[in-house]
């Protein structure tokens, strides 16, 4: 004879159902919406993100370059110092430390970018995860889990590079003009060993 | 002795049994909902706690991640492009017009090799300091997905402890609920034939008689009337008198 428990087995067995349906769903929903982030944004996506980036400010850097070389290169003919060895400190070397550095620059503005979209993702992919945790409504958070991965998938703006080389012919012409006038010059001889190097001036520009 | 006064008794153990019985089912099914749920409530604090020491290790590797990404930025730093030899001389980066001179062209060269040896280090020293803060997002990252696995162990305890948890208490304390009203059935059923059962048992008369008789026939009421029931008050009066004047 049973006098029944009135209905409290009924109603265990169909709170752990429901309870274990809704963990079920935000367990199966969290993989899906972390599949979901980790497929599209995965190394490939943040590889062709640099290179967008790399696409977007290299030929502005290429063309700044080449005008500074440009100018550069006037400036020494200017000064007569075509072939000197003024010409080969700048142009040997601190030309392309400039071309390098601003191709570094390029590079590290592209991890920069890199590194925010990776943090926009994080707190997007959290926002969907963090409404799946509340509402168990995997559908709801697969549709905005969808519309932030569209939302961050395009390349961020992008500013403007600003100007990259600074004035690489800086001082060219006034030193040699100093140096045309008797001003300005500087020992020579004085550091070779063995040479008398008390009041003797060299002149370092043709014509000076 | 009667034998109603036997049923009596019978029904009176049995129903004390019953309720034992039904007591011990009660606390049979509470145990096992409890198991289940310090069961499901360890494995969900491993799982915390296996997410938490994944972003303890995770940090633990931030040297030797910061030195590998150090390294990785340090060798991935811009290259100056070796010079093309062209008819008319040597063609340097950014140089529109070949350079002949041999003077020129070597002077050139090592300025490059100067150029690039200073240029790399200093891209090595930043790539160091951009290195840590690389890292330190990842990490970051990775300590962000693991509070919210850690937060969702959370959750499914909370929401089991909130949702099912007091329906499958609910559902033990029915456990014995039978046992239960049989004895409770038993028991009002000895109860209700307590008054014949008592009143026809010799050993029942001989107490109330013996309880009356202590006490005095005129404050007994029923029991100096008969004997016929046993009367709680006289009993209690028995006992107050004889702890007055000393009867053992």
């Amino acid at each position: 004879m049973s006098f029944g428990d009135g209905g409290a087995g009924k109603e265990a067995k169909r709170a752990r159902q429901e309870e274990e349906a809704r963990q079920l769903r935000i367990k199966e929903g969290t993989t899906t919406i972390r599949r979901n982030f980790g497929n599209t944004f995965n190394d490939s996506y943040y590889a062709g993100l640099m290179d967008a980036v790399k696409k977007a400010y290299m030929p502005d850097v290429q063309q700044q370059f080449k005008v500074a070389s440009r100018n550069l290169r006037a400036a020494l003919l200017r000064a007569g110092l075509g072939s000197s060895s003024t010409a080969i400190r700048r142009e040997g070397t601190e030309l392309p430390k400039a071309q390098l550095r601003a191709e570094n620059e390029v590079t590290q503005r592209g991890i920069g970018f890199q590194n925010q979209r990776k943090q926009d993702v994080a707190y997007a992919e959290n926002t969907a995860l963090n409404q799946l945790n509340q509402t168990a409504d995997s559908q709801a958070a697969f549709a905005n889990a969808a519309a932030a991965i569209k939302a961050n998938y395009d390349a961020p703006a992008m500013p403007m590079l600003g100007q990259v080389f600074t004035d690489l012919s800086a001082g060219l012409a006034t030193q040699a003009d100093l140096e045309r006038y008797g001003q300005a010059k500087y020992n020579v001889w004085g550091r070779i060993p063995g040479w008398t190097a008390r009041n003797t001036y060299s002149r370092n520009v043709p014509g000076g | 002795m009667d034998p109603l006064t036997w049923a009596m008794l019978a029904l009176m153990v049995a129903g004390t049994g019953a309720s034992a019985v039904a007591q011990h089912k009660t606390n049979k099914e509470r145990g096992k909902v409890m198991e289940e749920e310090r069961l499901r409530r360890t494995a969900q604090q491993k799982q915390s706690e296996a997410a938490a020491q994944n972003t303890a290790e995770t940090y633990g590797k931030t040297r030797e991640q910061e030195a590998a990404r150090a390294a990785e930025l340090a060798t991935g730093g811009a290259k100056i492009a070796a010079p093309v030899a062209t008819p008319q001389g040597q063609k340097f980066l950014g140089l529109e017009a070949p350079q002949s001179s041999t003077l020129m062209v070597e002077g050139l060269k090592d300025a490059n090799a100067r150029a690039q040896a200073q240029e790399s280090a200093h891209h090595a020293a930043l790539g160091k300091l951009s290195a840590f803060g690389d890292v330190m997002l990842g990490n970051n990252l990775t300590a962000g997905r693991n509070a919210q696995d850690i937060g969702q162990q959370a959750g499914f305890t909370q929401g089991w402890q909130q949702n099912v948890l007091p329906a499958l208490l609910q559902k033990a304390n029915m456990a014995g609920r039978d046992w239960a009203t049989a004895g409770d059935v038993m028991k009002l059923a000895a109860a209700i034939m307590s008054p014949w059962a008592l009143a026809k048992g010799t050993g029942a008369n001989v107490v109330n008689q013996g309880i009356n008789a202590n006490v005095g026939a005129a404050d007994v009421g029923a029991g100096a009337a008969g004997g016929s029931a046993f009367d709680p008050w006289a009993f209690a009066k028995m006992i107050k008198h004889n702890a007055k004047f000393g009867v053992p």
